[in-house]
């Protein structure tokens, strides 16, 4: 079910909402397992069982895991959930990726394997939840969380609708506890989850889908066409329409469980006011960037030493007693496997590095280069991030490598380049977007908070912005696509 | 030793109720704002995008299709018809726009295709608002085979050489069988296929949600028409959204002062491309026999453009150089219709008023027809 659709809106999350609150104790979760059983099969039936195969493995593996005393034994079956996990994974998800780079990779050395179609659907949300099961089997291992023994819980824990196909993805410890003892009803968090609701579907089908006609049209013209300028606007559109697509969905999915009183963190914080690449990814996507150092960049760096504590606490201290050597190979390793993570071909694990690169160039540069002898002022940081940020979506939206590589070429060595052959508006909207983002940052987060939140100019701004959100989202509100990450 | 992921939940404290009023406040003015847009301030979405003066059509559905959705019906008319000779022409909302429609006025196609008639020959029309010339090649491309035209009529307007996309309802006749191929064999055609996007498209979910396999188009389509029945609000959404697209573009113009007389300049880069796609299709066409009759729309002389003058006189040179070149007939029309007989585009929603250089009135629609009928008459058909 998509979340930006009639189905969901004025059908589905009312009632859920007034079933759940309607009913107590387990009855709840077995609600909670019910409609997200409907949400998933409202695509595909036929792939539930699937999600639920990946979750009640990983449910048995965790309780062995806790029980078994001998730290090999444990280990084993940690590999065998990994092995399982990444499995699937790989079946659906790399598998004809694979096939076709070991195929070209024959053609190149002189060899000719015979033609294999491989036909594989990739399963909506496989990403999301094998991750979420994986880090539960991982957390339990190493013994940061108890296994859950109900497995009503554990499922609902897994399949919890507004997360379950694009996250944000939860920890078992965030999520698990408010399962087992749900905060009472409180009409805030209603009151709070429809505004965020109402701004995510603004976000997305107001803002998100726009940009998109944008996006396509230029993307879908020849490359050599476009110019520096034409990529630069391109590069920009995108890194809008994704942030509107995304961060709408998470909204959605944050005041969806709100509504049942269920906490779901943030995923998004301004990223692109960010001032450096490292506050780029602690302000974008912050479920997945998270998930990533705690199960990735830590175990490869090789820190994660006291069981029990939290991966991020331990790495914390033992970071910087590690090699200059090994910080950089686990740098750039997790961000490769990052980028992969988002879909299988090498322009997303091109993103993935280049955003490596991003934060090991600051990491070095940024100490060298000083404001008046002190660090560089908010401003000029974020005018030179904030290009550098908007020019890595390019192989992230592009269809090949040599599409990234000639729109990347074009957008340093403009001369010669500065002809626009993209629709006018795409010029006029990316820089009504950028200007209206600052804007809106400085509204909310510099005026806003030195107001009385009791004002009346606060009131008529807030009446004013909910008039435009309803009226928009009900003109507006139409399935014209899915989001974005839907796809990984 | 604070975990981002665990950030505090909304805090339980006081919760104003400013908060409550600002809310359902903003829902009140909301359906206030939306039924007023409704019963007052209502226009057609076709409306705002030609202007109140430019609100008449001559229908002659069966003959002016505008891509796939109206190609089988077009295609249905022509067989009952008897399949006989025919002319293709293309073009964009000029050829189907009346301007202060009166009754009994024609509209262009619908007077050359009795006049064709008469001679034993059938005339149909393949037209979409602002159409570029990958539109025009695809569509071409796409009905030749069905009507095998003895001439294609293609203008070619300055103004719309900039763009290159593909619009959806176009693209859906990529369907035609072989066409794809076809287009895939030549440079202009790979062109072509490009702008409609038929490479993998990285800006749409993997996962197709009109999946006849899945359940959630249909229930979706049955909730949304069981909404349309019972309100009308909900059933007028289409012109609302339509309202509110006109609005952001009047709003557009007014802030950076732009008006149908600005002027646009194309780029030279882009030009050069267009022009030789267009020359690589006309030697195509010529190679398989088919006679293209390439002409300069008509355009308003009497007051100031958008176009730049000079760079509209090197652009008539190239069409007329280009169509010798490759052996298609060539016909300036800019000036066939005089000043009087153009109109203004009109908006009551915004009050605005500017001169249209794209529509003209019922007398404009048969000089076209005239002249177009005049070259036919000089090529023999």
């Amino acid at each position: 079910m998509l979340f930006n659709s009639v189905t969901y809106v004025f059908f589905f999350l009312p009632l859920v909402v007034i079933s759940y609150w309607a009913l107590h104790g387990r009855a709840r979760l077995g609600l909670l397992v019910a409609t997200s059983i409907i949400f998933y099969g409202f695509w595909r039936i036929e792939f539930l069982p699937l999600m639920f195969a990946s979750a009640i493995v990983d449910y048995f593996l965790a309780i062995a895991i806790d029980k078994a005393e001998n730290p090999r034994q444990r280990k084993h079956l940690l590999w065998l959930s990994l092995a399982f996990n990444l499995g699937v994974l790989g079946f659906f998800k790399y598998l004809i990726f694979f096939k076709d780079t070991l195929w070209s990779l024959a053609g190149a050395l002189g060899y000719s394997p015979s033609v294999v179609e491989l036909n594989i659907i990739l399963p909506l949300g496989i990403s999301f939840y094998i991750f979420q099961t994986m880090s539960y089997t991982v957390d339990v291992y190493r013994r940061d969380i108890k296994p859950e023994r109900n497995m009503l819980v554990y499922l609902s824990f897994v399949t919890f609708f507004p997360h379950l196909v694009a996250g944000p993805i939860m920890r078992p410890h965030v999520l698990i506890p408010q399962l087992l003892n749900p905060p009472p009803f409180r009409w805030r968090n209603v009151r709070i989850g429809v505004e965020r609701i109402m701004a995510g579907l603004f976000l997305k089908v107001a803002l998100a889908d726009t940009v998109a006609d944008f996006v396509n049209m230029g993307f879908d013209q020849p490359i050599a066409n476009l110019t520096a300028i034409d990529s630069w606007t391109l590069a920009f559109l995108f890194g809008f329409q994704i942030f509107f697509d995304f961060a709408g969905y998470s909204m959605i999915a944050i005041g969806s469980a709100l509504m049942l009183s269920i906490f779901v963190p943030e995923n998004f914080n301004w990223p692109y006011m960010a001032t450096s690449p490292r506050e780029f990814w602690k302000r974008w996507h912050i479920s997945l960037s998270t998930w990533i150092r705690d199960y990735l960049y830590v175990p490869i760096m090789g820190t994660y030493k006291a069981q029990g504590t939290g991966a991020w606490d331990t790495f914390k201290e033992e970071s910087e007693t590690r090699s200059a050597w090994r910080r950089t190979t686990a740098l750039f390793l997790t961000w490769a496997i990052m980028g992969l993570w988002h879909g299988a071909n090498w322009t997303f694990a091109l993103w993935g590095i280049y955003h490596a690169v991003l934060i090991y160039a600051h990491r070095i540069l940024s100490p060298l280069f000083r404001w008046r002898g002190k660090a560089m002022p908010g401003w000029i940081a974020w005018g030179i991030a904030m290009p550098f940020m908007m020019a890595g979506w390019i192989p992230f939206r592009a269809t090949t490598l040599a599409d990234t590589f000639t729109m990347w070429g074009k957008m340093v060595m403009p001369l010669g380049q500065m002809g626009r052959s993209l629709a006018p508006n795409s010029y006029i909207l990316a820089a009504a977007l950028l200007l209206g983002t600052a804007m809106l940052w400085f509204a909310r987060e510099v005026v806003a908070p030195r107001l009385d939140p009791r004002s009346p100019v606060l009131a008529v701004a807030r009446t004013f912005t909910f008039t435009i959100l309803f009226a928009v989202v009900f003109v507006m509100l139409q399935s014209r696509s899915q989001f974005i990450y839907f796809q990984f | 030793m604070t975990r981002a992921e665990d950030q505090a939940a909304p805090s339980d404290g006081p919760d104003p109720w400013t908060a409550y009023a600002s809310l359902f406040a903003g829902l009140a003015l909301a359906i206030a704002l939306l039924f007023v847009a409704k019963d007052r301030w209502f226009i057609r979405v076709q409306d705002a995008a030609l202007g109140g003066e430019t609100a008449g059509y001559a229908g002659a559905g069966d003959i002016q299709c505008q891509g796939a959705a109206s190609h089988e019906r077009c295609l249905s008319t022509y067989r009952a018809a008897g399949s006989g000779r025919s002319i293709l022409w293309l073009g964009n909302s000029q050829l189907d726009a009346v301007n202060r429609i009166q009754p009994g006025d024609r509209n262009a196609p619908v007077i050359l295709h009795d006049r064709l008639a008469a001679r034993g020959r059938y005339l149909v029309v393949y037209q979409m608002p602002n159409a570029n010339l990958s539109e025009h090649i695809l569509a071409t491309e796409a009905v030749l085979p069905a009507y095998r035209p003895d001439v294609v009529i293609l203008p070619v307007c300055y103004d719309d050489i900039r763009e290159l996309a593909v619009r959806d309802d176009v693209a859906a006749l990529l369907e035609q069988p072989g066409l794809r191929r076809r287009l895939a064999a030549t440079r202009y055609g790979r062109q072509v296929l490009a702008a409609a996007g038929v490479q993998t498209d990285r800006g749409e979910a993997a996962v197709n949600h009109d999946d006849p396999r899945s359940i959630r188009p249909k229930v979706e389509a049955a909730l949304v028409g069981a909404l349309e029945q019972h309100s009308d609000l909900w059933k007028q959404r289409d012109s609302l959204r339509g309202m509110l697209g006109f609005a952001i573009h009047t709003l557009r113009n007014k802030a950076l002062g732009i008006n149908s007389q600005t002027k646009r300049a194309v780029d030279p880069t882009l030009y050069r491309e267009r022009m030789t796609m267009l020359g690589d299709y006309l030697n195509d066409l010529r190679a398989r026999g088919v006679r293209v009759l390439l002409y300069v729309p008509p355009y308003r002389q009497n007051v100031s453009g958008p176009y730049i003058e000079g760079d509209y006189a090197a652009f008539k040179h190239d069409l007329a150089a280009m169509a010798t070149r490759n052996g298609a007939d060539y016909a300036d029309l800019d000036a066939i219709v005089p000043g009087p007989e153009w109109g203004m585009v009109t908006d009551s929603l915004f009050g605005f008023q500017e001169y249209d250089f794209m529509h003209f009135t019922g007398d404009g629609h048969r000089r076209l027809a005239d002249a177009l009928d005049a070259r036919l008459q000089a090529m023999s058909f």
